[in-house]
């Protein structure tokens, strides 16, 4: 209760910034011509290229990894602003927990960051391995013909 | 005497007010047919969530609400339709009888009542509220409390992370080695794959000795 009171000036900036959204929005549609929709226009825009297929692709999944970064780096921030936010004075040992802390999360994304290469599908290793099992098949022909 | 009621008044209305957000939001998330619109509203949903714990003077709780939910998990699920393949046009799974969706309508209505009938009936008043909870209210003691005395639950909490880092990591391994067994299948390769991502400096040069004997033989 106290503390929705002390809320007050963040309620105000979200009232201008609804307020700024909208006045925008509204300007634009009264300056903007209003011409009928064709084809052209709602196709996807593609700095000019003609668009093939839906833009909605599926991406490789190793992207998740990035996500996984970002939530965690995430959390690591939330508790370390528990820690800044507090004036009183901290003791020793939640400045070695905090170390150690920072230290665990950041080796994890250290860690991660040194794996990615290895779980994307690299076209360069896909070829290796296509052109090994080619020579291979090529070998095992001549053999044979042998 | 009249300035507390008051305050009290304005509470409930806040409550009141956060309530029907928060319900309207998420109806609109579970509704909305664009999965993309859904998440957002999920997110508007988690920060208007966030106003409860303001109204419980838990300033702690709402910092984590807002960077956890409406920023985390958000992403986390926009990121899942972008790696998913497109299925049934975005769109999210529409309930094929109406019948099951009044089915869900009368179940999830049932629980709402049950847990408010649980809440009316409950003995609130009876409750001592002027012993001090043991988690200090406000949110130096509440540092104190977790970074001082009880410092092991952060240090889980990394390591829960870090856990669910080498497992991502693991799984992604797991997938890029199931997508290269067509490849691979005739004999193991895999070692050969590996150790060429691993050394990218000495990676290079026999790659392209590789690309030379090929061009030898043709």
């Amino acid at each position: 209760m106290r503390l929705f009171i002390d809320f007050n000036y963040v309620f105000v900036w979200a009232l201008l910034a609804i307020a700024l959204v909208a006045i925008m929005l509204a300007a634009s549609w009264i300056l903007r011509p209003h011409i009928l929709q064709n084809s052209e226009k709602t196709s996807t825009y593609e700095c000019g290229e003609e668009p093939i297929g839906p833009a909605r692709i599926s991406y490789p999944y190793s992207y998740f990894l990035y996500t996984i970064l970002f939530v965690i780096v995430d959390v690591m921030g939330a508790f370390l602003w528990l820690l800044s936010v507090s004036q009183s004075r901290v003791s020793e040992a939640a400045v070695w927990q905090m170390l150690f802390f920072v230290l665990l999360i950041t080796a994890g994304i250290g860690f991660a960051l040194r794996m990615f290469p290895q779980t994307i599908l690299s076209g360069q290793e896909t070829l290796k391995l296509y052109r090994e099992g080619k020579a291979r098949r090529e070998s095992q022909k001549t053999e044979a013909a042998k | 005497m009249l300035m507390q009621g008051l305050e009290v008044l304005l509470e409930q209305a806040e409550f009141f007010v956060i309530a029907i957000v928060v319900l309207g939001l998420a109806y609109l998330a579970l509704e909305h047919r664009e999965i993309t619109y859904a998440v957002f509203f999920f997110g508007f949903m988690a920060a208007a969530v966030a106003g409860f714990y303001i109204l419980l003077e838990a300033p702690f709780l709402v910092g984590i609400q807002i960077a956890v939910y409406t920023g985390g998990i958000s992403a986390l699920i926009i990121f899942g339709v972008l790696l998913l393949p497109r299925a049934q046009d975005s769109s999210l799974e529409i309930f094929q009888t109406p019948r099951r969706r009044r089915l869900g309508l009368l179940l999830s209505a049932a629980v709402m009542l049950l847990s408010a009938v649980l809440a009316f009936f409950y003995p609130w008043s009876e409750l001592s509220p002027v012993s001090p909870p043991e988690l200090p209210q406000n949110i130096q003691g509440l540092a104190a409390w977790l970074w001082d005395s009880h410092g092991i639950y952060v240090e889980m909490i990394a390591l829960i992370m870090l856990t669910a880092l080498v497992g991502s990591v693991a799984i992604l391994k797991r997938m890029k080695a199931e997508e290269l067994r067509p490849l691979t299948a005739e004999s193991h390769q895999e070692p050969a794959g590996r150790k060429d991502t691993a050394g990218s400096g000495s990676a290079s040069q026999p790659e392209t000795a590789g690309e030379e004997k090929e061009v030898g033989s043709e």
